[in-house]
């Protein structure tokens, strides 16, 4: 299911406060959506990927190894 | 004989206000900037050099090398990691400073990144370090604002700018490869050197990374000098160290002491205050919780890099851990192994398998259940590790279990199965 616009609200106000974004800015981000949502959602997840040109296989591969990293909200978990 | 303090990069901890600029100036800040940036980025290194600082991150790597070796790669752009993602067990001296004297800190941060030639910067914090590290986002934009950073600091012509990662969880990211790969967004694995970070570090730039206590400790070489630096210490191993005392101790403290000014007993009994107890100390790690356990009669070893390894240890993140008489060293022992087991990042064979197996083993001597031959397996799957990991967690991890085996050997053999042809 596509997030509704206003899902997508919280990320573009964190991009505007990152400004241009930089290669070294990709941890940050994610930290930062990861704090604006509980978690990574996947759609924002490809956002990124898309806008830094990195594989999203390699960006799921790091969102994965950090426990302080969701794909989901805990209780969307099941 | 009591320990006495000796305070170079604590100095300002709890008597100036940290966060605050107008007091950081007012007691001194800034000057070590100034004056490296009056000077020649060699000359910077040189005088760090001759300092003889070394790292104090664990590894022991010479601080002025370090810099020479990122200074003299040929690259468009630089990178300067400050560390602080402060992991180990029983070490809390980074965040001491990160909070106690920021300022100090990012001054040195500053100065590294100009005798290197790095125009970015960036300090990675640990993950329980969030409100330290917001406060420190403030910090850049007060020294944005004061030319302290930015394209131009302080009408030099040198620019340097700092962002700000918060660590999420795993300590295996502290390793400088595995911090790389962090901050790249890849899986933090290390990876088998060379090239080494000065080379080929974040996104292919050369890459200096160095401690938070190593930094800390720049401002005041650059100020007053390396001969100044080199009066304080020992010959071959100067300047202080923060140490962090915890575990089976009256009270947990961090103290910054001139190396080799006092003993592991003479810090335990005048900085924490002795043992919980009261009973005596039967072992400490005195490298954080990767080092090998030294028994009570060590415990006349001076804090010293070059005396603890001769007693059979490293004095790593000089994180003090004690334990008591009472405390079982196989308790002690799967405490370590819990902890690095967790954290192995899975990359390398010998750490991914041999936390697992060493651990399992360790669980089955706790509940009286190994068979007299496990102990022998547990030193072998150790040693292995010890020899084939590929970063330092492997390399370290069974030095805890292979101490405690060798110094306490009966209390592991007491909780073995009985078997018939036992030989040990
Ligand atoms: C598993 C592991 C974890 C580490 N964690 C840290 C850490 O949290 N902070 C740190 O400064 N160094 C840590 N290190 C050491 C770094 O790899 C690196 O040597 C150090 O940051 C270099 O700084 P220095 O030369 O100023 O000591 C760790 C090393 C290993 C093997």
């Amino acid at each position: 299911m596509p997030p509704s616009e206003a899902n997508w609200k919280p990320y573009r106000d964190l991009l505007r406060k990152f400004g241009p974004l930089e290669q070294d800015d990709v941890f940050r981000v994610l930290g930062a959506i990861q704090d604006a949502y509980g978690c990574i959602p996947r759609e924002i997840l490809q956002d990124v990927s898309e806008r830094l040109h990195r594989p999203l296989a390699e960006l799921y591969g790091a969102v994965t190894a950090y426990p302080g990293f969701r794909l989901a909200e805990p209780e969307a978990d099941r | 004989m009591s320990a006495v303090e000796t305070k170079i990069v604590t100095r300002r901890v709890g008597v100036v206000p940290p966060f605050d600029l107008e007091a950081y100036r007012a007691d001194s800040g800034c000057r070590a900037l100034e004056k490296a940036l009056s000077m020649t980025p060699a000359a910077v290194t040189e005088e760090v050099k001759r300092s003889g600082l070394v790292g104090r991150g664990g590894a022991g790597f010479p601080t002025g090398l370090k810099w020479e070796l990122t200074a003299r790669e040929e690259a468009e752009s630089k990178y300067l990691i400050c560390n602080a993602d402060e992991g180990e067990l029983g070490t809390h001296k980074d965040q001491l400073l990160l909070e106690g004297d920021p300022w100090r800190v990012l001054e040195g941060m500053t100065i590294a990144a100009r005798a290197v030639g790095a125009g970015k910067g960036i300090i990675y914090f640990n993950e329980h370090f969030r409100s330290i590290a917001e406060q420190w986002e403030e910090m850049i934009r007060a020294a944005e604002q004061a030319s302290l950073l930015g394209d131009d600091i302080l009408g030099s012509g040198f620019g340097f700018r700092v962002k700000v990662c918060l660590g999420r969880g795993l300590y295996i990211a502290g390793e400088e490869m595995a911090l790389i790969a962090s901050i790249e967004g890849r899986r933090p694995t290390s990876r088998d050197k060379p090239p080494f970070p000065t080379q080929h570090g974040l996104f292919g730039l050369p890459t200096c990374v160095n401690n938070v206590e190593t930094l800390a400790n720049v401002p005041d070489i650059v100020e007053r000098g390396a001969d100044w630096f080199r009066s304080i210490g020992l010959e071959d191993d100067l300047g202080t160290r923060v140490i962090t005392l915890s575990g089976d101790v009256k009270e947990e403290r961090v103290r910054e002491v001139a190396v080799g000014s006092s003993t592991l007993a003479e810090a335990i009994e005048t900085f924490a205050g002795g043992t919980r107890s009261g009973r005596p100390v039967k072992a400490v790690q005195p490298g954080g919780g990767t080092s090998a356990f030294l028994a009570a009669d060590a415990l006349d070893t001076p804090i010293a890099q070059q005396a603890i390894a001769r007693a059979g240890s490293s004095l790593g993140t000089a994180g003090i851990i004690v334990y008591e008489e009472g405390h079982s060293i196989v308790d002690a022992a799967v405490s370590c192994m819990e902890y690095y087991g967790r954290e192995s990042c899975g990359r390398c064979a010998p750490c991914r398998i041999g936390t697992v197996r060493m651990l399992e083993i360790l669980k089955q001597v706790q509940a009286g259940q190994a068979r007299p031959g496990s102990l022998d397996q547990l030193r072998r799957i150790g040693y292995a590790c010890a020899v084939s990991s590929t970063c330092g967690m492997g390399q370290a991890f069974p030095e805890p279990v292979l101490s405690a085996l060798k110094l306490f050997p009966e209390e592991f053999e007491s909780q073995l199965v009985a078997a018939p042809n036992a030989t040990r």
